[in-house]
């Protein structure tokens, strides 16, 4: 430096300086760098961001967008966030970076994946909710959800229906940063609680994880073996569930109650094994994503901010009416 | 005084300058403010949704006004008969892509039973079961969608739509059924406005299970 007695002022300065714009220059930083290796933009791509593809459900959700998209003239290509808000946001980043049209997405945090949106949407990339839903209605263009608190509630009149007044029952929980995740388990207690001898031993997060759950419930029928049902916030974890209940020799009385309409959960509804899941639409919810992203470039502006898709509830007397992740017919 | 001491003094007048002068700019341009953490909850809970006080004004204000504007029970049910689809998109409100619809249903009958879970009226004399209001938990969501005045697109969450249904239900349990406990008598005549739930599989229905908003004793 040519002038010694400005030095501090200088140092100051950048020292301001730098804390100030700290917090502002790392998306640009970030941007900057992805768009350096990013490819090309091709004429018709759309990005499928999927909150996890270790559950079959999930699978059918991503797969369903990705085939629809293709389906319409797009290239289409599945993002695995691996339930991980960190690698959401790298994908976010990339997509944003590689130029694609659209973004059929399905959260992994109802509150944290709003900026992901957000930088989407001041790219001008329009972003679809699919399943999920996130906490703000200004971001995204439509979100396609489960109508998860509705469904839950059929699930939990069939559960007093079966299961009777009184009892003891678990209840396993998803993940705690989803909507969803609330919407079943309030759904579900805002039918339950009004019975109150019907009593929650436990309630606890199997993070919608098939072996997670696994070991959940394990670990309640340590402390409590004489429950009589266990309400699953997903079909996964209704598998992991009556699996732990089978090695425990206790399956054949305690009734196993999912949310999702998994295949797996359907057939053991049919064999009487499982007692009742809620019927979600994936392909529904996929589809309506897909050609509502289409008329989006295609110049339609008039979108819904929120689609809710019914669930129904399966029990053994319309288990017949559903299969491949919605009714037969669909 | 040495030309040392001098340049030190200077040094060190330069420095508190810089040091005060960062403070004023920082003063100004604070890069964060401290609040109590009290504060801070207090101001979360007053932004949450009050789904109850959202409730209590929908109930008083809205609600009872579209009452006057209610399709009619018997009105519905013959339409029903003679084409359920267009009956459901000109009377019903529909949630995105569900299964059913819902409808805001008004109409007079008499009293056919008093059961422990419900009360059942005749519209017609002499007539069938035509509505069924149950007694007992109020499940669902027949009044916040049957009213078609509350959409979710307004709503930052559905836990925050959802809840209006909770409130509204418990609202129909201390309110309105206790009146009708009361005061339903096999043969009375009975009036009534209420929220309505019809799928879509089952065709037009024999009968309209309905949570009632208003019953009164003619």
């Amino acid at each position: 430096m040519n002038h010694p007695r400005l030095r501090p002022l200088v140092l100051a300065f950048l020292l301001f300086s730098t804390i100030v714009m700290s917090g502002c220059a790392r998306d640009e930083t970030d941007s900057a760098s992805d768009a350096g290796v990013a490819p090309e933009p091709a004429d018709k791509r759309m990005a499928v961001v999927v909150s996890t593809l270790n559950n079959p459900w999930f699978v059918v959700l991503a797969e369903t967008a990705r085939d629809h998209a293709q389906g319409l003239g797009y290239e289409a290509i599945i993002f695995d966030s691996q339930n991980d808000p960190a690698k959401e946001a790298a994908h976010f980043e990339n997509i944003i970076a590689s130029g694609y049209q659209a973004i059929l997405f399905n959260p992994t945090d109802a509150d944290g994946s709003v900026a992901n949106v957000r930088r989407a949407k001041a790219a001008d990339i329009p972003v679809f909710c699919m399943d999920r839903e996130i906490n703000a209605t200004d971001a995204a263009v439509s979100q396609i959800i489960s109508d998860n608190y509705s469904g839950a509630v059929a699930v939990g009149q069939e559960f007093v229906k079966q299961v009777g007044q009184k009892g003891k029952y678990a209840e396993l929980l998803g993940l705690v940063g989803d909507n969803n995740t609330w919407n079943r388990s309030k759904g579900f207690h805002s039918v339950v609680d009004r019975f109150p001898e019907l009593e929650m031993v436990s309630q606890l997060s199997a993070e919608f994880d098939r072996a997670k759950a696994l070991d959940v419930l394990e670990a309640v029928l340590q402390s409590n073996p004489d429950i009589d049902a266990v309400f699953a916030g997903n079909d996964a974890m209704a598998m992991g569930a009556y699996q732990a209940l089978v090695a425990a020799g206790k399956a054949d009385h305690v009734k196993v109650f999912g949310f999702d309409g998994a295949d797996d959960v359907i057939r053991l509804i049919a064999e009487e094994k499982i007692a009742a899941t809620g019927m979600q639409f994936p392909k529904v919810m996929a589809q309506t994503a897909a050609e509502s992203a289409d008329q989006y470039i295609n110049g339609k502006r008039d979108f819904p901010q929120k689609t809710p898709v019914a669930v129904e509830l399966v029990t053994i007397e319309n288990v017949s009416d559903f299969g491949d992740y919605g009714r037969q017919q669909d | 005084m040495t030309a040392e001491t001098t340049t030190q003094r200077a040094r060190a007048t330069r420095w508190i300058t810089a040091v005060a002068s960062l403070a004023v700019v920082i003063y100004f341009v604070p890069l964060f403010h401290v609040v109590s953490l009290t504060g801070a909850q207090e101001k979360a809970e007053a932004a949450l949704f009050n789904a109850a006080e959202y409730v209590e004004s929908f109930w008083s204000g809205p609600l009872l006004a579209a009452t006057s504007n209610a399709v009619d029970a018997s009105e519905l049910l013959d339409a029903f008969e003679q084409d359920f689809e267009a009956t459901a998109e000109r009377f019903g409100h529909r949630l995105g892509l569900s299964g059913h619809s819902s409808y805001l249903v008004s109409g007079e009958g008499q009293i056919i039973a008093v059961e422990e879970t419900a009360v059942t009226i005749a519209l017609r004399e002499g007539g069938p079961v035509e509505v069924i209001i149950e007694i007992g938990p109020v499940f669902g969501n027949a009044i916040r969608d049957g009213s078609g005045l509350l959409n979710v697109s307004d709503f930052e969450n559905a836990q925050d739509f959802n809840a209006l249904s909770a409130e509204l239900n418990i609202l129909v349990e201390e309110q309105v059924l206790p009146s009708l406990v009361a005061g339903a008598t096999v043969g009375d005549k009975l009036r009534f406005v209420g929220g309505v739930e019809v799928g879509d599989s089952g065709g037009a229905p024999a009968a309209l299970t309905l949570v009632p908003v208003v019953v009164e004793f003619p």
